[in-house]
């Protein structure tokens, strides 16, 4: 299968839209909306993946730039009739502030002590959303207008492309990203950091910027899910969000961008596909078995069944023939 | 560099500045003091070699010049074109962008990237296009991407590792891989290359070959090298001036032969127990 992706790059790309963006549009309904739900949340894989993926830093405040993500787009357009997507972009952009301030006191921290710290984070914003007053409507949460373009009332078709089309700017954004000297910089950071500093990286100000671009992502995507639920809550606001998304990036493959997507349709979808065919009972438990095999099987995330690693020895024989 | 004053490295030196100018650097760790007051000149252009025993505080010294350590005391001038700059105002970032690279004792390599992406890594500091011109790709971008592409394979044909370029380093072997870190630190263009056991490991063979590389190296990059190694043969040959230091506190410095021949030096290598202790 690999050899058949390696001649044609374009192939994966094209599978991709026809499987997840085009052929959901014919059944509509429960399908396109769990097909809609994994685009939005390839997003949030995208952005998480920048973080961890590249740069090495495990942040569990993933479900903090998602909540803002959805909470801003909803409140900015209920109560202050900003037009969709300008609020969309609003939201985000206070995700990244936020995501960036937050970064400043622990950035210092590595690996688990940078999780569980950002950890407190979702702690505290799940309080802060839930004592907020009538803005967002505390414990109650708060409703959030349909999709609206220009005007244009989005059914769930158009709404679908909709958000396809701003995921295929942001994989054109995050690709750019990753080819640059930042992305070479994060990598530089997760090979080792000490080595990264003496090249004459600013390590600090690299890792600002992981956080900042995954809490922009991460934001987008929750702006992008308000209006697909039309309602949203300070459940959010919860560690198993915070959780899923690194989950994504983990089982789909560490530093990859095909590893996001895949990551995000096997930890969004597979559980709504399970209880689709209904195993509703075991679909937790099902899910959890396959998480595990996933990991055991495929270490380097599922992305590994699409790419194949370069062998040194390959390389050294084409040297070889090369001299 | 003209013949003469390679067969002559004083001459060299003569009336001109130094390149860095290190005072009465004390660091300590806790209770433990690692260098005491040493201090010492690296003329520019000339391979400086620093020695001693294991535990005198060499690559504590380097660390110190990389601001990996903040020294409690003294002080550690560089001169730049733009005048005189006191490192330990300096973060380690920002030592790099003066012109000082540096290899590690126990190698530093992105170990997961190939070679080329390794070296690349280092071409960052050339690259001016922001953030914002990164994310969108734009002109400024793409341009300097090709041009530090192309720097890149040169410097990687010079070095002879053109052959191993897509490699992953993790799979090199160690002598490449040390290979490999000396090209990723010439790839910042640096004035002064600070060098820690750039020999350690290797067979008397490689260790010839080493030299030539670095002699080699040096005249035609004309940086300036510190380095600290233990292959006696090697410092030897390719030093112009030697720091000995013993027990983290300067011994002496002087010429090969000066060195060679300096009782301190040989009672510090030779006299018993006390050189052999470990830090």
């Amino acid at each position: 299968m690999t050899q058949v992706f390696d001649r044609f790059p374009w192939l994966g790309p094209l599978l991709f839209v026809l499987a997840f963006v085009l052929a959901p549009l014919v059944p509509g309904g429960y399908v396109l909306y769990i097909f809609t739900l994994v685009i939005i949340y390839t997003l949030a894989s995208f952005g998480t993946n920048i973080l961890t993926g590249y740069t090495n830093l495990i942040s569990m405040a993933g479900a903090v730039f998602f909540g803002i993500g959805a909470y801003g787009s909803a409140i900015l357009t209920t109560h202050f009739g900003v037009p969709l997507v300008l609020s969309m972009f609003l939201a985000a952009g206070i995700a990244t502030v936020v995501g960036l301030l937050l970064a400043l006191p622990v950035l210092r921290l590595e690996e688990v002590f940078l999780a569980i710290a950002t950890l407190g984070f979702v702690m505290i914003s799940v309080e802060i959303a839930k004592s907020s007053g009538e803005l967002s409507g505390g414990e109650n949460g708060m409703g959030a207008p349909g999709p609206v373009l220009f005007g244009w009332e989005l059914d769930e078709r158009a709404y679908h492309l909709f958000v396809a089309v701003v995921l295929a700017g942001a994989l054109w954004v995050a690709r750019n990203l990753a080819r640059s000297h930042f992305g070479r910089g994060f990598l530089a950071i997760k090979g080792s950091d000490t080595a990264a500093r003496a090249l004459g990286l600013n390590t600090t100000a690299l890792k600002l910027v992981a956080f900042g671009v995954c809490a922009f992502y991460t934001g987008l995507s929750g702006a992008l899910y308000a209006p697909l639920v039309r309602f949203i809550d300070p459940s959010l606001f919860s560690i198993m969000v915070s959780i899923s998304f690194v989950s994504m990036v983990i089982v789909g493959g560490l530093g990859s961008i095909l590893g996001s997507v895949l990551g995000a349709v096997f930890v969004i979808g597979a559980p709504q596909l399970l209880t689709y065919l209904g195993f509703d009972q075991f679909q937790r438990a099902l899910y959890g078995v396959a998480m595990i095999l996933a990991l055991m099987f495929l270490p380097d995330g599922l992305a590994s069944l699409f790419t194949r690693k370069r062998l040194p020895a390959a390389d050294a024989a084409e040297g070889g023939v090369a001299k | 560099m003209t013949v003469m004053e390679q067969a002559n490295p004083a001459l060299a030196a003569q009336g001109t500045a130094p390149l860095l100018s290190i005072r009465n650097v004390r660091m300590a760790f806790g209770g433990i003091v690692a260098v005491q007051d040493v201090g010492f000149d690296v003329m520019p252009g000339t391979v400086h070699a620093l020695i001693g025993p294991n535990g005198a505080g060499k690559t504590t010294m380097l660390n110190c010049i990389s601001r990996f350590y903040t020294p409690q005391q003294g002080s550690m001038r560089l001169a730049t074109p733009s005048g005189e700059v006191e490192l330990l105002g300096c973060k380690a970032h920002q030592v790099a962008r003066l012109g000082i690279a540096r290899t590690f004792q126990n190698l530093e390599l992105f170990a997961e990237l190939t070679v080329f992406d390794n070296v690349l890594i280092a071409r960052s500091i050339a690259m001016r296009a922001t953030l914002a011109e990164a994310l969108l790709g734009l002109p400024r971008q793409r341009r300097e991407e090709r041009a530090e592409r192309e720097h890149v394979e040169k410097l990687l044909e010079q070095l002879g590792l053109q052959r191993h370029a897509h490699a992953v380093v993790r799979d090199l072997p160690y002598g490449t891989q040390k290979l490999v870190e000396l090209a990723r630190a010439m790839a910042l263009e640096p004035k002064l290359m600070l060098l820690d056991e750039p020999a350690a490991g290797m067979n008397n063979r490689e260790i010839d070959a080493l030299g030539d590389t670095l002699r080699r190296l040096q005249v035609s990059t004309r940086a300036t090298l510190l380095l600290i190694e233990h292959s006696m043969p090697l410092v030897m040959s390719i030093s112009d001036t030697i720091t000995v230091m013993h027990n983290g506190a300067f011994l002496a410095q002087g010429t090969p032969r000066d060195i060679e021949s300096h009782p301190a030096v040989i009672e510090a290598y030779l006299g018993g127990g006390k050189s052999g202790k470990r830090r």
